[in-house]
C-alpha cells in the first residue's frame, strides 16, 4: 500500500507540474480571471440585480473554465504518453498500471483544484468588492464543482486509454450532457409511462449523474445542503471515480505495450 | 538581409489586406438583411435546461441581461412576457423578474396583460419573501383592469409578506378604505416611489404621481374657471388666458389633456 501511494505520488507530482506548465491551461485560467472580473460590468447593466448576476455567472464561469481544463488536459493524458512512447519508459520501472492511472488522475485533479481555488479567490474578491460580503457558501459550490470535475477527469482518463483525443472529447461531452439531463429524462419518461420509465430509471442510476453536483442554483439563495447530503455526494463521487480509475487501469493492463 | 523596398512592399501588402478585410466587413454589414427588431427571440425553457449543463441561474441571468437591453431598443414588446416566463422557469426563486414583469409589461404592451398577470401570480405562488410581487400584481389589477376585488386580495397578501416596509404595508391596508380611484392610484405609486430600489420603476412611479398631480391641478383650475365665468373652459389655453394657470402643464407620460362639454378632463394617448 505504501509503495502504491509512493509511486502514485511521484507520478502525480510530475503530472501536476506538467499540467500547470501547459500553455492551454494558462490560457484557460487567464481567460477565466478576465471573465469573472467582467461580471462586474454585467452586474452594472442588470437593473440593480448586480450581486445576483455576479454570483450566478461567476460560479458558472468557474465551472465552465474548470470543465474546459479537465476535458482538454484529461483526454490527452494517457494518450500523449502512448504516442510519445514515454509510457514504455515509465512501465519499464516497477510501476503498476493502477499506480500510473491513479497518479495521473491525482496530478491532473490537483492542477484543476489549484485553478479552481484561484478562480474562487477572484470570484470572492469580486462579490466582496460589489458589496455582496463574503460569499462563504460559494466555497461549498466550488467544492461540488471539484467533485464533478474529479469524476469527469476519471471519465476522460478512461476514454483516453482506448481512444484518440478528439474521440475522447466527443465522448466526454456526450456524457456531460447526458449526466446533466438524467433528471429531466426520468421526469419525461414518467409522463410517457410504460417501459421507458424503467429504462430511464436504469440509466439514471447507472450513468454518472452530474446534476448532483450542481448546487450553484440553491447556493445563490443562501440555501445549503445538509451535512448528510454533502457526505453522500462525496461518497458517490468517490465510488464512481474509483470505478472509472479501476476500469482504466484494467483496460491499460490489457493493452499490448 | 532583405532590401528596404522588399520590406516596404510587404508593409504595403499587409496594410492593403487589412484595409480589404475592414472594407469587406463594412460591406457585408451594409448588405445584411434587416433583422426583425420588433420581436424578442423566444427560448424554450426545456431546451435551455437541457443545453445549459445545470447552469440554470446563470442562463436565466444572461437571458435577463439580453431582455433588459432589448427593452431600451425595441419598438414592440411582443415576446417579452414569454422571455420573462422562461427566466422564471429557469430560476424560479429569483423574485425580481416576476416583479418587473407584472408591473412593467402592461405599461409597455397592454396586449400582454394576461401574460403579465400570469407572471405575477406565478411569483406569488412561489411564496418568495418579496412584497414587490403581490403589490405590483395588485397595482396591475387596479390600474389595467380596474378590478378592485383582486387588487384588494393582493394588497392583503402584500401587507402580510415578511419584510414589507411600513409605508407599503399602510398603503396596502388602506387600499379598501380609500374610495376615490385617483387617490388610490396615487397612494400606490407613492409607495412604489418611496420603496423601490429600481431606477426604472422609480422613474415610472415619479411620472405617474406627477401625472395625477397635474390632473388634480387641472380639475381645480377648471372648477375655479366655472366659478368665475359661469361656464366651463373649452380648452386648457383658456385657463392660461384667464390667468388661472401660468402655462399648460406638460404631462410626463406624454398624455395630452383636453376638456369636454361637462368640464371633465379628456385624454389623448401619445402616438408612440
Amino acid at each position: 500500500m505504501t509503495t502504491f501511494l509512493k509511486h502514485s505520488y511521484a507520478i502525480a507530482k510530475n503530472t501536476f507540474k506538467e499540467g500547470v506548465r501547459d500553455k492551454i491551461f494558462y490560457g484557460i485560467v487567464a481567460f477565466a480571471f478576465v471573465f469573472i472580473t467582467f461580471t462586474i460590468f454585467l452586474g452594472s447593466i442588470s437593473l440593480g440585480e448586480n450581486i445576483h448576476i455576479i454570483r450566478s455567472i461567476g460560479l458558472a464561469c468557474i465551472y465552465l473554465f474548470g470543465l474546459l481544463s479537465t476535458i482538454f488536459l484529461g483526454v490527452s493524458l494517457i494518450y500523449k504518453e502512448l504516442e510519445r512512447r514515454t509510457l514504455y519508459f515509465i512501465l519499464s520501472k516497477p510501476i503498476a498500471r493502477g499506480e500510473l492511472v491513479v497518479g495521473k488522475f491525482a496530478g491532473l485533479l490537483a492542477s484543476i483544484g489549484v485553478s479552481l481555488a484561484g478562480m474562487l479567490a477572484v470570484y470572492l474578491g469580486v462579490v466582496w468588492y460589489e458589496g455582496g460580503g463574503f460569499d462563504a457558501l460559494a466555497i461549498l459550490a466550488v467544492w461540488y464543482e471539484l467533485l464533478e470535475l474529479a469524476l469527469l477527469t476519471a471519465l476522460t482518463i478512461f476514454f483516453s486509454t482506448f481512444s484518440r483525443p478528439l474521440a475522447s472529447i466527443i465522448y466526454a461531452i456526450i456524457f456531460l450532457y447526458v449526466g446533466h439531463s438524467l433528471g429531466l429524462l426520468v421526469s419525461y419518461a414518467a409522463r410517457s409511462g410504460g417501459f421507458l420509465v424503467y429504462v430511464s430509471k436504469a440509466l439514471y442510476y447507472v450513468l454518472p449523474n452530474l446534476d448532483k453536483f450542481a448546487i450553484r442554483d440553491t447556493i445563490i439563495y443562501s440555501s445549503a445542503p445538509t451535512l448528510f447530503g454533502v457526505v453522500w455526494v462525496m461518497v458517490y463521487a468517490l465510488l464512481y471515480t474509483g470505478l472509472l480509475l479501476w476500469l482504466s487501469s484494467r483496460l491499460l493492463a490489457k493493452r499490448e505495450l | 538581409m532583405r532590401r528596404p523596398y522588399t520590406i516596404l512592399v510587404w508593409w504595403i501588402l499587409a496594410v492593403a489586406l487589412l484595409a480589404g478585410i475592414i472594407g469587406a466587413q463594412l460591406q457585408s454589414d451594409a448588405h445584411q438583411p434587416k433583422k426583425s427588431a420588433q420581436i424578442f427571440t423566444y427560448y424554450s425553457p426545456t431546451m435551455l435546461q437541457i443545453a445549459d449543463l445545470g447552469l440554470h441561474t446563470a442562463t436565466a441571468s444572461l437571458l435577463w441581461l439580453g431582455v433588459i437591453q432589448n427593452i431600451g431598443t425595441q419598438g414592440s414588446f411582443l415576446g417579452l412576457a414569454n422571455n420573462i416566463q422562461t427566466i422564471n422557469a429557469l430560476d424560479p426563486k429569483w423574485s425580481y423578474p416576476y416583479a418587473f414583469g407584472v408591473l412593467m409589461i402592461p405599461m409597455m404592451d397592454q396586449d400582454e396583460l394576461q401574460n403579465a398577470l400570469a407572471i405575477g401570480k406565478a411569483g406569488v405562488a412561489q411564496r418568495l419573501a418579496d412584497w414587490h410581487i403581490p403589490f405590483y400584481l395588485a397595482m396591475t389589477y387596479h390600474l389595467s383592469l380596474k378590478d378592485e376585488q383582486d387588487a384588494q386580495l393582493y394588497m392583503t397578501t402584500t401587507a402580510t409578506t415578511p419584510g414589507v416596509p411600513d409605508g407599503v404595508r399602510i398603503s396596502a391596508l388602506n387600499y379598501g378604505a380609500r374610495t376615490d380611484l385617483r387617490e388610490k392610484t396615487k397612494a400606490i405609486w407613492t409607495a412604489i416611489y418611496d420603496n423601490s430600489k429600481d431606477d426604472v420603476v422609480r422613474q415610472q412611479a415619479k411620472n405617474a404621481v406627477e401625472h395625477i398631480d397635474i390632473m388634480d391641478v387641472l380639475d381645480q383650475a377648471i372648477a375655479l374657471y366655472k366659478k368665475h365665468y359661469g361656464v366651463y373652459p373649452k380648452t386648457l389655453d383658456s385657463l392660461v388666458t384667464a390667468g388661472i394657470l401660468t402655462e399648460t402643464p406638460a404631462d410626463p407620460l406624454g398624455i395630452t389633456f383636453g376638456i369636454d362639454m361637462d368640464g371633465k378632463l379628456t385624454y389623448s394617448l401619445p402616438k408612440e
